[in-house]
């Protein structure tokens, strides 16, 4: 009995596509390195927004260590402040240091700082701390870090742009790439293409060969290159624990969610690319055929 | 919306309205060709090398379109259709090269089966009656083969068991016993006369067989350097001829 187990109507993969292959996997996992790099820069940007937006620094302009003591008490009394912690003098002589030296005189009046915590959700207090303090005869400046905070957010959009714009660029170079692959595996099978139109293959048929050939090339080189990203993560990961207390030099690499989304989006991503760039290179290219 | 036209049976099969073709140089290779084919003919299309014949054949299988005039094929202009009508018209057309044009890397039966498997047809609709034609060519016990392992006259036997698997309505055929012996020649051209008796199928051979020719006694057309040069027989003048 003949074995009727059908062969591919397209010739196996050859030399070119099987470095087609390793150039795929090589720019996905760029593309999933990319992804990662950016998602933990993000995230360790955005944990610092979140601790600057947390606190406010208060400057008693005048006072003794009891007014201090008695501001934050006043202070903690207020809807949305969790804690209001007066600086040790100490500590306010070593923020002066730079400029004033070491081994104050006792009876030099400086200024007294308290470190003002405050529920995320509370937003912008400087208004509510500033009336509050003043209707209680304290002089003060309220320093809300929004500044800093500006910039954190402006690095962060800098940042989101940067991954989206390298991440953009890697799939076009993955669509120009198959595209021009597919472009050369037509032509290298013309005789095939023409031999099965002859016998009434539709373009949409022909296209359908190409588009599943080249879906499956972008997804084994897709999950090829996600493979490696993630081995680049583990071993970020593992080089921001051996740095201990500098490990925040490091992007914070962490398996999560979001990891394992852009390690399984970057194979179908490829993939889904390298379809549609195989679907309009071959119904472009059968047009110029004939 | 893509206005399709009819594929008609009741307008001649091939009509070669003022055809010149040429290549893109300007040379020409057809010229002022007219020619009618009803359904049911029989014909030969003869001729010395580079008359012509393939160039027309190609127009005759839509694999062209003429540079000037109309090429009709079952009433649809082959210049003004569109590529889904081409489709269509393709898988009622059986061609069988002067290269054979078999992929070496499917077997004789895929080869064979390969018009019906194009238009998503299921194997179990089509195996049993691919294996009997592959039988009937005398190639039953080389339907696994490969085509490079097949000799000139075994390859020519799949591209002809190629063309007429699906029952074409027109069965195109460039030199198809051209690498066969005289005995295989003869049962192939017995298949193509049943083809075209039983199933009214048209069928436009071009050969270099005059032996051939004269047997049958087929109309025929002659080609020299692109022009029509001879007409025997009922070529162009309707009604058909059954040999």
């Amino acid at each position: 009995m003949y074995d009727t187990k059908r062969s591919p109507l397209l010739p196996r993969e050859d030399a070119r596509e099987a470095a087609l292959f390793f150039v795929v996997a090589a720019l996905c996992f760029l593309a999933a390195l990319t992804g990662l790099a950016t998602r933990a820069a993000y995230g360790a940007a955005e944990s610092w927004a979140g601790q600057i937006q947390g606190e406010v620094t208060v400057r008693l302009l005048e006072g003794s260590a009891e007014d201090a003591n008695d501001l934050a008490t006043l202070l903690e009394g207020l809807s949305g402040v969790r804690r209001a912690l007066p600086e040790d003098r100490e500590v306010t002589e070593s923020l002066l240091e730079p400029w004033l030296g070491t081994n104050l005189p006792e009876d030099l009046p400086i200024s007294r700082y308290l470190a003002v915590s405050t529920v995320p959700e509370a937003g912008d207090l400087t208004r509510q701390i500033s009336e509050a303090a003043e209707g209680a005869g304290f002089q003060i400046e309220v320093e809300s870090h929004q500044q800093w905070a500006n910039d954190v957010e402006r690095s962060l959009g800098i940042l989101r742009m940067v991954g989206i714009v390298a991440l953009v660029l890697l799939l076009t170079i993955v669509l120009s790439v198959i595209a021009f692959a597919t472009h050369a595996a037509l032509l290298a099978r013309r005789e095939v293409v023409i031999v099965l139109h002859t016998c009434g293959a539709s373009d949409r048929f022909i296209s359908r060969l190409f588009e599943h050939r080249f879906f499956g090339l972008g997804l084994r080189a897709g999950g090829l290159g996600a493979l490696f990203a993630l081995l680049g993560a583990m071993l970020l990961f593992f080089a921001a624990k051996q740095s201990g207390d500098r490990s925040w030099l490091l992007p914070q690499m962490s398996p999560d969610i979001g990891t394992f989304i852009v390690l399984v989006m970057t194979p179908l991503i490829a993939a889904l690319v390298a379809m549609i760039a195989a679907r309009i290179t071959v119904t472009r290219a059968l047009n110029e055929l004939y | 919306m893509n206005y399709e036209p009819d594929i008609s049976l009741d307008e001649p099969t091939i009509r070669v309205d003022g055809v010149n073709h040429g290549y893109i140089s300007g040379e020409n290779v057809l010229g002022d060709l007219n020619i009618e084919l009803n359904s049911g003919s029989f014909t030969f299309l003869t001729g010395p090398s580079g008359s012509g014949k393939t160039t027309l054949l190609q127009l005759l299988y839509a694999a062209q379109k003429p540079r000037n005039g109309k090429v009709s094929l079952f009433g649809v202009d082959t210049s003004n259709a569109t590529r889904k009508t081409l489709t269509r018209l393709r898988r009622r057309i059986g061609v069988v090269y002067q290269d054979f044009r078999l992929l070496n890397h499917l077997t004789a039966y895929e080869n064979a089966a390969l018009p019906l498997r194009v238009t998503g047809k299921h194997e179990r609709e089509y195996r049993d009656d691919v294996i009997d034609l592959l039988n009937w060519v005398g190639l039953g016990d080389r339907i696994t083969a490969k085509p490079t392992t097949l000799s000139g006259g075994e390859q020519q036997r799949v591209a002809i068991a190629r063309a007429l698997v699906n029952k074409p309505d027109l069965l195109i055929a460039d030199e198809p016993t051209g690498n066969v012996d005289p005995e295989m020649g003869e049962r192939l051209m017995r298949l193509i006369l049943e083809l075209n008796r039983r199933l009214s199928t048209t069928v436009l051979i071009a050969t270099h067989d005059i032996a051939l020719v004269d047997r049958l006694g087929a109309p025929v057309v002659r080609l020299e350097n692109g022009l029509l040069v001879h007409q025997r027989g009922d070529v162009g003048a309707g009604g058909g001829h059954h040999v």
